[in-house]
């Protein structure tokens, strides 16, 4: 660590700090700070290479070496993409399975959680291993049954089998995260609570909820990317063009024509107005986020 | 901020959110309009659709298809073409475009959830496992009420009723020959001093000229046809006058003579740098690499016409010639055209509306919107005649001895038996193209191996 | 809302016998039906997603099931054909382990480096911070478009801007050898500063300042603190990364789908994918849910094995 070979020598050459060891300190320090620079722009590239790509014409693409920078900046290729395709359909779709999504598994991730955490019966401890148990189970082998399911139910080519399975507690990681959080608030506010006649569904809504504010709002962060993303299910579950969401509508762009055309300049700027809104949310709620994992506990 | 957030604005949101998407899930899935009372009306359905704009008030049976088109610029036809039908009759048409690659998956899905749509396409490829599913309404008997206008010349129609128990299911709606025509950079060819081509060169003229660009112009390859291992590969193999799949599309012949000289070639030309290899084409195609200048000539199916010009984008002069003929093209009969294939059209086994959805189907398919398609946006018809049309002609001379070709080839679109496809195109496409590219070393016994695993897939019962 | 009161009037008899089935007094049987109560949708969940479709799978996978018609009953022919006939099965195991063995140290040391370098009170942390995480926002067919684009041998930026400094770039996707590296290299990408890097970043913060402290008194230089302090404390973090990153990376399948199609020359063909393909492609669902079901026995494995070796090096700071 760049800032702790300073402190290093300073150590060694005693414990005093002196006006040396301040100077290694700031080199460590500003090596750090280029390091998290470099790291940040490496990360951060591609999507610039899609934000450019965006902003190109199409003879632009087959230019070779490429341009890292548009000729013009043709904003009218969003606007293209925006009415050429059903794009505002597929956003509308994708908001509302991600709206769907994120408030069941809130809701009913803290109720479940709220049982695990809170009461005593018997089996708990052996359900929330079966809990931690699902975890371990890859998506394929419940993917074909789920799907003669769904399809038994007649909700294929609907939006249900996207938005129903979150509202039976949100996953395991959800409920395992929430768990830990409630866990980690005294239990005294609770039999307070009890003493002034409040039901457990009171207890629930009016002492825990309102302390649980980090976890939720990082249970609805990942759930919101997660939802917002999703490819496997609505490609599944989603026939018709008008119900299909973004992550879906991408791959209408996918192909390349056999003639020898490009496509990409459309495809990055779905890539980049896809993925916007998420870097927005996260670039807002970042605090939320990690406040929630650094207060339930999750670390272990 | 933070304390404004309280409890109740949780819960209202939460509630709209719910309330939106309910409203959203409804809206997804409700009914389609009206597709219900018109089993009386069908009968007399036939002679309304015949008489366009005669008696669109005629169609207030509520009549209402849905056609799935492929997406993008190769099926502007279909959504041209039902939107007239629509109007000509007073039907509801609806057009659902699907990803080409997508759209299999997307009609076994519909299938299956019985959910189908009334009219379709797919790629050849996926023809036959659709069409033992029972996917596709026979409509020899709606061919015989009603023949669709230029029947003779929608092409190879043959070859589907080997999946249907002999009956007719499809028409075509864009057709062609795999690797038939090259595409040569004129600039280029006068650059490094080589002879123009003709529709009667052969592969030694071929090889000669990309030999001259290599030379004159390192870096830059002479030229690209279909490699893609056991499926596509096929065809351009067949130029050396046998073929990995034969014509019973029952057995693999991998290890004739003549289709091992075929691989050599192909292997010899990746390695003398005149053929691109894998790292040079990942992702893009050889089209591409063509049009930036990099490589002399590319040779593909007539459907790559259509781009090319915004490809190229006037950055040179290119010409136009038959692919070049290889041995096969000399023997006793000589064989030129080996992949013909056609992408059809179908009306599905579960469509509530038969002749209505083959009066679309005809519509979409026709010599009118054939020759729409290629006069607006360059891509090859489905009909021949439209193949042959003047107008066509005009923009696409070489059009006239592709159509001849395609009426000429006794080749079979090589799809096994068992319609096992994907699983035969894989293997082909892993292990043969690893040869060919050179990643692998050639030798009898690697591809005696290969012969034997592509031949367990087709070994295999029908699905 | 009902309070205790109510609750008692309503249910005095159900209680008292519950609790004397169970040996509970009537409150404690109270609390557990409530429990109950709110586990109702999770159980729900449980039995209809979870349980039902895995007692389907393990049913058939001793079917021959194309999903044209009904599955047929062959034993245990899928477990044979596993093991003896499908040549791209093993391979394909292996290959997915060479992956999870590169990306998960890689992942859980890079993860840890970065989140360490978030926690040193730089200006402008949340913009690092969503710098990182942009990565893993992006949809996975995004990606695989995007990196398949940059990493394009011939006319893509990144060989381009390698070949200014006189090196040849590889083949990347294009290359048999440099394919799965090159998945590897989008893996750790796309997740290095993801949900991972924020769970570290929760665990460092977590660390009580007097350990440093003390260890400073003692006389410890920054990397001792760093081996001696740091990391035993963050090693239940870690412990949860590690299985989780295995199980995660064992699944590794919407790269190979999107990007490369288990190719080239079968470089990226994965298990999950491997799986995918017979199940859904090939027209073998059977045998599919056969190779879930070994997927599966694997997962659990080595999951097992890794909960028990932890106690060797994970440390528990007197909590749980």
């Amino acid at each position: 660590m760049p800032e702790q070979i300073g402190v290093l020598q300073a150590a060694s050459a005693g414990r005093q700090v002196s006006a040396g060891t301040r100077l290694s300190r700031s080199v460590g320090r500003v090596t750090l700070y280029a390091t998290v620079w470099v790291l940040g722009l490496l990360f951060a590239f591609p999507l610039y290479w899609a934000a450019i790509t965006s902003l190109k014409a199409e003879k632009e693409l087959y230019y070779f070496p490429p341009r890292f920078a548009p000729d013009a900046l043709l904003w009218t290729n969003y606007v293209e993409v925006a009415t050429k395709f059903p794009f505002l359909q597929w956003f509308l779709n994708t908001s509302t399975i991600t709206a769907l999504n994120v408030v069941g598994a809130t809701v009913t991730g803290t109720i479940v959680a709220y049982s695990f955490a809170r009461f005593r019966y018997p089996g708990r401890e052996l359900l929330f291993m079966i809990t931690l148990g699902t975890m371990m189970f890859p998506a394929q082998i419940t993917l074909i049954p789920t799907f003669i399911l769904f399809k038994l139910l007649g909700w294929v080519n609907t939006l249900y089998p996207l938005i129903i399975p979150p509202f039976f507690g949100g996953g395991a990681f959800t409920i395992f995260l929430l768990r830990q959080f409630i866990m980690s608030i005294p239990r005294d506010l609770d039999e307070a609570a009890v003493i002034d006649g409040a039901s457990y569904p009171r207890v629930l809504w009016s002492v825990l909820v309102p302390l649980t504010k980090p976890a939720l709002a990082t249970v609805a962060i990942i759930h919101f990317i997660g939802a917002w993303n999703d490819f496997l299910g609505p490609l599944i579950y989603l026939n018709k063009p008008k119900m299909m969401t973004l992550a879906v509508g991408l791959r209408y762009f996918q192909t390349q024509p056999s003639d020898g055309r490009r496509f990409d300049h459309y495809m990055m700027a779905m890539v980049v107005m896809t993925a916007l809104p998420c870097i927005i949310l996260f670039f807002l709620a970042q605090r939320y986020f990690v406040q929630g994992i650094v207060m339930s506990g999750i670390k272990g | 901020m933070r304390q404004a957030f309280t409890r109740r604005r949780f819960l209202a949101l939460g509630s709209i959110g719910a309330a939106m998407g309910l409203l959203a899930a409804c809206g997804g899935g409700a009914p389609e309009p009206t597709a219900k009372p018109a089993a009386p009306a069908a009968g007399q359905a036939p002679t309304a659709g015949q008489t366009p704009a005669a008696k669109p008030a005629a169609a207030k049976k509520d009549v209402s298809l849905r056609i799935i088109s492929r997406a993008g610029v190769f099926g502007s036809h279909t959504k041209e073409f039902a939107q007239r039908y629509a109007k000509e009759t007073g039907y509801t048409v609806e057009v659902e475009d699907v990803e080409w690659g997508d759209i299999p998956k997307k009609v076994q899905t519909q299938f299956i959830s019985g959910d189908l749509a009334d009219v379709m396409v797919c790629d050849q490829a996926f023809w036959p496992e659709l069409a033992i599913k029972g996917v596709f309404l026979p409509i020899d008997d709606l061919v015989k009420a009603k023949p669709p206008p230029d029947f003779e010349d929608y092409p190879d129609l043959e070859w589907q009723r080997r999946w249907t128990d002999g009956k007719l299911s499809g028409l075509s709606g864009d057709a062609g020959i795999n690797d038939i025509i090259t595409w040569y950079n004129k600039d280029m060819l006068r650059e490094v001093g080589g002879k123009e081509p003709t529709d009667e060169w052969t592969m030694e003229d071929y090889v000669s000229t990309m030999q001259l660009v290599a030379q004159k112009k390192p870096g830059v390859f002479g030229g690209d046809s279909s490699k893609g291992g056991s499926h596509v590969g096929d065809g351009w193999l067949r130029n050396w006058g046998r073929w990995i799949l034969d014509p019973t599309t029952k057995k693999v012949e991998l290890t004739n003579p003549k289709t091992l000289d075929g691989v050599k070639w192909v292997t010899d030309m990746v390695k003398r740098k005149l053929y691109p290899g894998r790292q040079d084409t990942q992702g893009t195609s050889g089209t591409a690499l063509f049009a930036a200048g990099k490589m002399w000539s590319v040779t593909s199916n007539p459907g790559n016409w259509g781009g090319l010009d915004t490809a190229v984008a006037k950055k040179f002069e290119y010409g136009a010639v038959l692919a070049p003929k290889g041995p096969s093209a000399f023997e006793n009969p000589p064989r030129r055209a080996f992949i013909p294939y056609a992408n059809r059209h179908a009306v599905t086994s579960k469509t509530k509306f038969p002749e209505e959805a083959y009066g679309l189907l005809v519509r979409v398919t026709g010599y009118e919107s054939m020759k729409w398609l290629t006069l607006n946006t360059g891509k090859q018809p489905g009909n021949l005649k439209a193949w042959r049309d003047p107008e066509v002609l005009k923009i696409r001379p070489l059009y006239a001895k592709v159509a001849d070709l395609m009426q000429k080839c006794t080749d079979v679109f090589p799809v096994p038996w068992n319609t096992r496809y994907i699983e035969y195109r894989d293997r082909g496409d892993n292990e043969l193209l690893a040869i060919e590219y050179g990643e692998k070393p050639y030798s009898d016994a690697a591809m005696a191996e290969i012969e034997k695993k592509l031949q367990e897939i087709v070994d295999l019962p029908r699905p | 809302m009902g309070g205790e009161a109510t609750s008692a009037r309503a249910f005095p008899r159900a209680l008292t016998a519950a609790g004397k089935l169970f040996r509970m007094t009537p409150s404690a049987a109270r609390e557990a039906i409530w429990g109950y109560v709110f586990l109702i949708p999770w159980l729900l969940g449980l039995l209809i997603f979870m349980v039902g479709p895995i007692v389907a799978s393990f049913y058939l996978s001793f079917t021959e099931y194309s999903i044209l018609g009904t599955p047929k009953w062959i034993g245990i022919n899928n477990f044979v054909t596993a093991f003896t006939k499908d040549d791209l099965m093993w391979p394909s195991v292996g290959r997915t382990f060479v992956y999870a063995f590169a990306i998960v140290p890689l992942g859980l040391f890079g993860s840890l480096l970065l989140a360490v370098m978030l926690n040193q009170q730089l200006l402008g942390t949340s913009l690092y911070r969503t710098l990182f995480f942009m990565a893993n926002l992006i949809p996975i067919v995004a990606s695989a478009i995007l990196w398949t684009w940059m990493l394009h041998p011939k006319l893509g930026p990144v060989n381009w801007l390698i070949g200014q400094f006189g090196i040849e770039g590889p083949g990347w996707m294009a290359s048999p050898t440099w394919a799965l590296p090159t998945v590897i290299l989008i893996g750790l990408w796309s997740s290095l500063g993801g949900n991972r890097m924020i769970i570290f970043l929760a665990g460092l913060q977590g660390v009580p300042k007097e350990l440093y402290e003390a260890a400073e008194i003692d006389g410890a230089r920054q990397w001792d603190k760093f081996r001696n302090v740091t990391l035993p404390m963050i090693s239940p973090t870690m412990l949860f990364n590690l299985i989780l990153g295995v199980i995660g990376a064992l699944q590794v399948f919407n790269i190979a789908y999107v990007a490369t199609a288990g190719g080239p020359s079968y470089a990226t063909w994965f298990f999950a994918l491997h799986i995918y393909r017979q199940a859904f492609e090939y027209f073998r669902m059977g045998y599919g849910s056969a190779l879930a079901w070994l997927f599966t026995l694997i997962l659990l494995g080595l999951t097992y094995i890794q909960m028990r070796t932890a106690g060797r090096w994970v440390y528990y700071a007197g909590e749980q």
